[in-house]
């Protein structure tokens, strides 16, 4: 039988790429994300172009009780679970701290930080319950540093890396991977969301320089997921080669 | 040369060795070097007949300044263009307490593992810069990441090692070189060997009921770096035995 791989954040960007390729290695999908007709539209897509069966999950990752009942609700042949990625996340205020608005920081951290412990509470009585469970969280290079104006999207990406350690270290005995991939820039619509729908303003935020494309980082989370069963790959960084780190990037178009 | 050249440092043995095999399968022609003259000999001639890539050894301690230049200035012309830079030699030495560690085992591991690896970087660098183009990757390790019991110093070593990287890489990306490591948690290979002078019994212990990484897990893993596109650089790989959750936690079956 198909491995099956959860995904959340993937009606858009890396979620997407990665269902995509995923699917094209041979998983089945569970998508999970609010846009219900983006979902659906990228399932006939996957189910068009290859063999893998696609079930899509609508909810709201900072509604707790809708988590829990959507996974309540999965249907017997779903319940299997053996990849979890976390990936559904935004960066919404890169203001300064005196300037930020209080509701966009709580959005983050109820998305970024809340919505990804929420829902791996809730699998992990599945992933427990298979062979070579593995869950990949989505990280940054803002898990690393910090920025001018990153304090709250840096400290969300923080906490996601201690989860990601300390999950690590209590599943030690059962036998589940856990890794997490820390991406720099990429071009998906986290500059569209962002900017609050800003749509010339996201155009050009990838105008003066090369970034990661989605496939990508996808490339870095199958890469992980084939490893070997005694291979954990804890963590990976990768950056557009314009970007050495979150402070120190370069304007240059890489052919 | 048409294929693409990669020096390896530490071939002789463990990741390096690994590492040359899966390079030449990639069809990189190989810069192998190490101390043990007469491994890298057999290596060299291995590597040429079972593979269709060329390969050259150079014999030298990198802890050696002279050694290590005279060395890399007899490598013949055609072989100067190298494009990947693995700086994989390097050992740890004992397991001490830190009031009780070794002086001379404390300057072989500095030595080796940060002088020795500036020293070789150096020495290729300015040919990368000027030919706009290259890919060092580190070896790192998770004692590059944190510190355990009675082994301050290697780890000490490590961190160095990971704050080279992370410098190397914002000095030389404008220049159009890629810079990476790779920082593994236990893997099976000559380490433990070397690290108690030869207690055979000590260095199995260390991997016993757990299955380790191989030197073959960090060779696929370097290659990965290598080939991906030109746009993206791999700063890091972190890569654990899944019985290994990071330096201090183990899972043992014994
Ligand atoms: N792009 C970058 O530069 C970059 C760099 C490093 C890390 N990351 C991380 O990568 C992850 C994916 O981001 P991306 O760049 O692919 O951005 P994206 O294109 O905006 O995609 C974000 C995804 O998250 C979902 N999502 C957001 N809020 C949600 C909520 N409340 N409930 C359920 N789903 C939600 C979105 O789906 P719906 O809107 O349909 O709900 C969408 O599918 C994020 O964790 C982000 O922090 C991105
Ligand atoms: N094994 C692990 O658990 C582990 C974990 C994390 C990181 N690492 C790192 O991985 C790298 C490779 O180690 P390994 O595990 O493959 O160990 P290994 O099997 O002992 O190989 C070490 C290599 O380094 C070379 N070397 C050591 N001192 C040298 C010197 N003074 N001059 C020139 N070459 C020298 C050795 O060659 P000669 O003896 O022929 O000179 C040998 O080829 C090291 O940097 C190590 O710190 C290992």
């Amino acid at each position: 039988m198909n491995k099956i791989a959860f995904i959340t954040g993937a009606s858009a960007g890396i979620g997407e790429a990665t269902a995509k390729l995923l699917a094209e290695n041979g998983y089945n999908l569970i998508l999970a994300a609010r846009r219900k007709e983006k979902l659906e539209q990228l399932k006939s897509e996957i189910e068009k172009n290859t063999d893998a069966k696609v079930y899509c999950l609508n909810f709201d990752i900072q509604k707790r009780k809708d988590i829990e009942k959507a996974i309540k609700n999965l249907p017997e042949k779903w319940q299997q679970i053996n990849i979890l990625i976390n990936n559904a996340g935004l960066g919404l205020s890169f203001d300064p701290v005196f300037a930020a608005e209080i509701e966009d920081w709580e959005t983050m951290m109820d998305t970024n930080v809340k919505g990804l412990m929420s829902i791996t509470h809730s699998l992990l009585p599945h992933l427990m319950n298979t062979q070579d469970a593995h869950i990949v969280n989505i990280g940054s290079t803002a898990s690393k540093q910090v920025k001018k104006g990153s304090s709250v999207y840096s400290a969300t990406k923080f906490a996601v890396e201690a989860f990601t350690k300390g999950l690590r270290i209590d599943l030690l005995k059962y036998d589940i991977r856990v890794t997490q991939i820390n991406p720099g820039i990429v071009e998906t619509e986290f500059a569209l969301v962002k900017s609050k729908g800003n749509k010339t303003e996201a155009d050009s935020a990838y105008k003066d320089y090369t970034p990661l494309k989605p496939i990508d980082v996808a490339e870095a989370i199958l890469f992980a997921i084939e490893r070997p069963k005694h291979v954990n790959i804890n963590d990976i960084l990768l950056t557009s080669v314009v970007e050495a780190d979150m402070n120190n990037m370069i304007n240059k178009i890489v052919e | 040369m048409e294929n693409k050249i990669a020096l390896i440092t530490g071939a002789t043995s463990g990741i390096g060795k690994a590492t040359a095999y899966k390079l030449a399968k990639e069809g990189y022609n190989l810069i192998i070097t190490g101390r043990r003259v007469k491994i890298l000999m057999e290596l060299e001639v291995f590597i040429q007949k079972n593979y269709k890539v060329r390969c050259i050894s150079l014999n030298f301690d990198i802890r050696e300044p002279n050694e290590l230049e005279n060395s890399m200035h007899k490598l013949p012309k055609e072989w100067h263009e190298i494009e990947l830079l693995i700086n994989n030699a390097g050992l740890a030495l004992g397991m001490e307490s830190i009031h009780e560690g070794d002086l001379q085992q404390w300057n072989q591991m500095i030595d080796t593992n940060i002088k020795g690896l500036l020293h070789i970087s150096k020495m290729i660098l300015p040919g990368m810069v000027e030919r706009k183009s290259g890919h060092i990757i580190n070896i790192s390790s998770i004692a590059g990441k944190e510190a355990y019991g009675n082994g301050a110093v290697y780890c000490g070593t490590k961190h160095a090692v990971e704050a080279i990287t992370k410098g190397m890489r914002i000095d030389l990306l404008p220049h159009g070189i890629k810079v990476s490591s790779v920082s593994p948690g236990m893997v099976d290979t000559g380490f433990s060997t070397v690290r108690f002078s030869g207690n055979k019994e000590k260095a199995e212990a260390v991997y016993k009921g757990l299955t380790p990484l191989y030197a073959e897990d960090i060779a696929d893993t370097i290659a990965w770096i290598a080939s991906r596109p030109k746009h993206v650089n791999i700063n890091d790989v972190l890569i654990m035995p899944t019985a290994q959750a990071n330096a201090s936690n183990t899972y043992k079956k014994i």
